[in-house]
This record gives structure tokens, sequence and C-alpha cells, in this order.
């Protein structure tokens, strides 16, 4: 027993851990669509829709999603909650796409071409006119990462997308989603939140805190740990550094730095459509910071006219008691997760329950009918996401995996 | 790395009670009664941060590491105690950092006071393996836009060793100790290679 002991050391010591990762594929859209012109706002909300999976199911399942989002146009299934992220350009009236596909649920991924010829309802779609069903088709193909190993795509448009009588925002967590599902930059950058839209979300959820010097970071868990940041040798919570010293040593977990709150709603606002945004407001952050930050980028997105939403996060007693002692807290946005007294005391915009406690459509009607919007969070899994969407009545869901959220709700 | 020094402890107190009356403790005179005794281990060396550590920078691996280990020795093989000391991970200095207020100089130190439960089963005559679990008081230094910061937040996480020792006296010995320090909380870790002087500073 001894040796077999001597043997699990010396394992021990052998043995390494590899980090799963998964590199965006090698393409460059804009090499693979030099030459083409960007296409019309028009031309890219024609070509929105539900659209049936002819060739490419099992990339793709039966129907998916396509939809403009912001700069990209994205194609959503429910299948292994798969997405892909395109570019766009047209030429000779023929509207090309390149990019990745993702799935989600594993660490597959690979390359995406796809064209819309002009006879295939690229013409009409460049003038800004909706097909009919069966008048709009993509075909391309999907590789490996490599771009190897090439198979066929064809989409056929069957219907336009569901929309509701107001918006429903499609809220990602942490800026766009958590590091474990190995997306291309890390949770709660300002990287990420660039990307968020082409996960399908309209809004992002991120959390703040404060550093040593009173600035307002990005960083979710309360002390710094390797699930979020590469190897630094800080020890403690952002709160023990200054912000100059976090930006000295830490890097995310994809390289970038911790953002500051400012930094973030900068990127949000200038680099971004993205019109929601939550504060998820950590124990360390003072209520009336977030105000005067979120007072100051609410006029700035007046002046840009952006529709831009910025609510301040109460995710327990404490912060609605912070809230209640600020003098003029009736202007500012809140979202409050607590209880509905809690809601009505404060004034809040938006209340979010977890998703535990059920669709609670009584509840759900009552907030609505006083003005409210209600987001329910933080829901991952397909069957519930599609459940909540279907028997739901809310404004509104917080996911790690906002693309599935888009599928099921577009759908309808 | 929890688990595998849990099953490696495990399999040291599954080892045990076939040989738990065998032989009596090292820095004991085997012709003696067996009973218990106390000895206190010092012990001074190189340690070697053996972690992997991705940065477009170097880091300085070396360092020194000392710790003191009182146990308590039965009438058997298998002893228990605690451990302390001092351990440096690793140091690192960086030259024109850019940051959004500026370039900097700046410079990091990691090191860990260990407070570990270590159980120790002697093997051979001379040899004895060491395992333990517990954590470790991991502390940063850094110093950037010439202010310097001290953090230091607990870490779980083990140990394990194996010495060899030569009796001097009755009493005290001295040999050397192949020992891991392992903070899992931040993946840091150091392998060691101490000079080390076992003590009986009581006996009954």
């Amino acid at each position: 027993m001894k040796y077999a002991a001597l043997i699990f050391l010396l394992m021990f010591f052998v043995a390494c851990e590899d980090e799963v990762a998964v590199p965006v594929p090698e393409i460059d859209p804009d090499a693979e669509l030099a030459g083409t012109g960007a296409l019309s706002d028009a031309a890219l909300e024609a070509l929105e829709g539900v659209y049936e999976v002819v060739d490419g199911q099992s990339l793709l399942g039966r129907e998916a999603v396509v939809k403009r989002t912001g700069r990209t146009v994205s194609i959503f299934t429910d299948r292994d909650a798969g997405y892909c992220v395109l570019s766009s350009g047209e030429a000779d009236s023929s509207i090309l796409f390149a990019g990745y596909w993702r799935k989600q649920t594993g660490t597959e991924t690979g390359v995406f071409r796809a064209q819309i010829g002009a006879e295939r309802g690229g013409r009409g779609l460049l003038r800004g006119q909706r097909s009919a069903a069966g008048g709009t088709i993509i075909l391309g193909d999907f590789g490996n990462a490599t771009g190897k190993g090439t198979r066929p795509i064809q989409l056929v448009y069957r219907r336009p997308l569901y929309s509701g009588e107001s918006p429903f925002l499609i809220v990602a967590h942490r800026a766009g989603g958590r590091n474990s599902d190995q997306l291309p930059a890390s949770e709660n950058s300002a990287e990420l939140v660039r990307l968020a839209e082409g996960f399908g979300a309209n809004g992002v959820e991120i959390d703040v805190q404060l550093s040593a010097d009173g600035v307002p970071v990005i960083y979710h868990d309360a002390d710094m740990n390797l699930r979020l940041n590469e190897k630094s040798g800080l020890v403690g919570s952002v709160s023990d550094y200054t912000i100059a010293q976090l930006e000295s040593f830490v890097r995310l977990k994809n390289g970038e730095r911790i953002p500051t709150l400012k930094r973030m709603l900068a990127t949000i606002l200038r680099q971004t459509t993205l019109r929601f945004v939550w504060l998820d407001s950590k124990a360390s952050v003072p209520v009336a910071m977030l105000r005067e930050i979120q007072r100051s980028y609410e006029d700035s997105a007046r002046i840009l006219g952006r529709d831009l939403t910025i609510v301040i996060g109460l995710p327990d007693q404490a912060k609605v008691e912070e809230l209640l002692r600020m003098p003029d807290y009736r202007s500012a946005l809140v979202l409050c997760e607590t209880d509905l007294e809690s809601v009505r005391r404060t004034d809040a915009e938006i209340w979010a329950p977890r998703w535990t406690l059920g669709t609670q459509n009584e509840a759900v009607a009552e907030v609505q009918a006083e003005g409210r919007r209600v987001i329910t969070w933080t829901l991952d899994q397909a069957e519930y996401i599609q459940q909540f969407i279907r028997d739901g009545r809310f404004n509104g869901i917080l996911s790690n995996y906002p693309s599935l959220v888009a599928y099921y709700y577009y759908v309808q | 790395m929890k688990a595998p020094a849990f099953i490696f402890l495990a399999l040291l107190l599954a080892a045990g009670p076939a040989h738990l009356h065998a032989r009596p403790s090292r820095v004991e005179d085997p012709d003696r009664p067996r009973g218990s005794s106390l000895v206190l281990t010092l012990g001074i060396g190189y340690a070697r941060y053996v972690m992997p550590y991705d940065a477009p920078f170097a880091i300085d691996r070396n360092g020194v590491v000392a710790s003191g280990r009182l146990l308590w020795h039965p009438d058997h093989r298998l002893r228990f105690g605690v451990e302390s000391g001092w351990t440096r991970f690793y140091t690192y200095e960086l030259r024109g950092v850019e940051t959004t207020f500026g370039a900097t100089d700046a410079s990091l130190s990691l090191s860990a006071v260990p407070l570990l439960a270590v159980f120790s089963m002697q093997i051979h005559d001379a040899i004895t393996l060491f395992a333990g679990a517990g954590g470790y008081f991991v502390r940063s230094h850094a110093t950037s836009f010439g202010t310097t910061v001290d953090v230091t937040r607990f870490s779980q996480g083990w140990m394990a060793a194996i010495s060899w020792d030569y009796p001097l006296t009755e009493g005290v010995g001295v040999g050397t100790e192949l020992k891991w320090y392992g903070a899992t909380e931040f993946g840091d870790g150091v392998l060691a290679l101490q000079l080390r002087v076992p003590l009986a500073v009581s006996g009954w």
C-alpha cells in the first residue's frame, strides 16, 4: 500500500490540467466580403424572419431565426443553443454573409458562408421589400473551425419574426454570458458586451463593484479568482485595490482589463445598439454613486438619440433601504429583485423575480397593470425558456443563452 | 487538486493499520520501551514554484521556504500534528505597464503561510511520508505607480512530503525533506527541498 501511495503521488505531479478554449474560427469577414457594400437598415430588417432549414439541419435544426443584431446578422436555433454570427455585404444585387457558427452547449464551432442571390430574393431585400413565404432562399455552406469539411446550407423564408405588443427584453447575463461557456471574450468585459447583440441580446446585465479608490468597476465575484481572471498574484477582492493597481496587474480570462463602469457604459452607448442595461449593484458600491453615473449616461444617450434604459439593480433589502434613504430616490430607474412591497416602495421600473418562483402570471399582471415591467432571471435551460415564453407574461428574460431566448421568442 | 490530497491521505490511513505497532519513532531509541513523544521539526530550504503561469513576462519561480511542524509520535507509526511556516511562491517585475493612467513599473511578490493538519507515517527506518490538509494565508505584496498594497486571503490547500532522517542523539536528528505545498484556490504550489532538524521536545 505504501508503494501505491508513492505511485499516486508521482502520478499527481506529472498530471496536468488543460483548460478548454473555443476560439472563434479563423475567418476574416472583412476580407471575405471585400468589395461588397454595406446593407441598408431597410435591407437588414427585410431579411429578418423565421426560415425553414432545408439543408444543414445538423447545425440549425428544422427552423431557424434570422435576425439583424446590431451591426451583424445572426441565425438562432434551438439545436444545442446554436447560433451563427455573420457579417454581411451586397454585390451585384446579391447579399453575402461570412462568419462563424457555435453550439454553445458544447465546444463545436466553425465557419459559415452564405448568400442570397439576386433572383432568390436578394434584389427585393436590397430594396427593403420583405419577401413572401418561399421568396427568399439563403444558400451556403458551413465547416469546422479550420474551414474544412463543408456541408451545404439552404434556408427558405417562411414567416416574419414574432413581435409582441411591447419590445421583449433579451438580457444577456454578465455582459453576454459566462466564462464557463468559452465565449470569445471574458464575462463582464467591454469586449464581450460588443458581441452580446450577435448572441441575440438586446440588453445586458453587468456586475458593479467598487475599487479601493472609489471607482465602480465591473467584476462578478466577491474575491478575484481564476474562474474570472488570469493568474496575476493579486489575492482579495477588487475593493482591496485601486483601479490603477487593477489595471497594472489584472487581466480577465481572455486577457482583457477589468472595465470601469463608465468605460462599459460608453462602449454600450457608442459601439452597440443595445437598449437596456441592468447594473447589478454589489454591496460595496453606493446606490447614490450609481444614480449619478446613470443620470450622466442617460443624458449622453439622449444627446446621441439612443434608446437606452439603464436601471440600477436592487438585489436585496439592504440596497432597497439604501435607495430609500436618498432624497430623490424616485428619480432613479431601479430594478427590484425582492418582494412586491419593495417594488412599490421604491417605485421600481422593473420587478425581477428569480425564475424558480415560476411564471407567477397573476402577480406579473398586477405589477404590469401598475405600469411596471417584469423580467425573470436567470433562465438557462431550453425547456424552461420555451415554457416561460409560452406560458408566462414577462417583459424580458435574463439568460446566459440569449440566443435560445431569441429563438423561442421570435418563432412564436 | 483537493481530491488527490484526500485520496493520498486515505491511502496513508489505509496503509496504517497493518503497521501501526511495527516500529518505534525514528528519533527515539529503538530499544527503549515504546511511548509517546512530541517532535518539533524545523526546516529551511529552497522552493520552486512549479505551477503553470501563462503570461507574456517571466516570473521568478525561486524562493525560500521555512517550516515548523509539531507532531505527536504515539506508540505506533501513524502520527499527527500541525505545520506552519512561510514560503514564497513567486515574484515578478514589470517595466512600463500601459494603463489608462499612463505607464508604470510594477512589481509583485506572492507568499504564503501554511496552516495544516498533518498526518505522517514512517515507511522505512529513516523514511517518513507526510500528508496534510488545511490552508494557506496567501499574501500579495504589489507595487505600482509608487504605491504598495498588501492583501492576505485564506486559501484551502494541502501538502505532501517525504523525509529522510539521521539520528544525531536520542532526541535530535538531521535530515532532508522533499515537500509539496499547494494552495488550491489560486492554483499556486511549490516543490521544496529542505534541510530538517527533528527535535523530541517531550516524551512520556
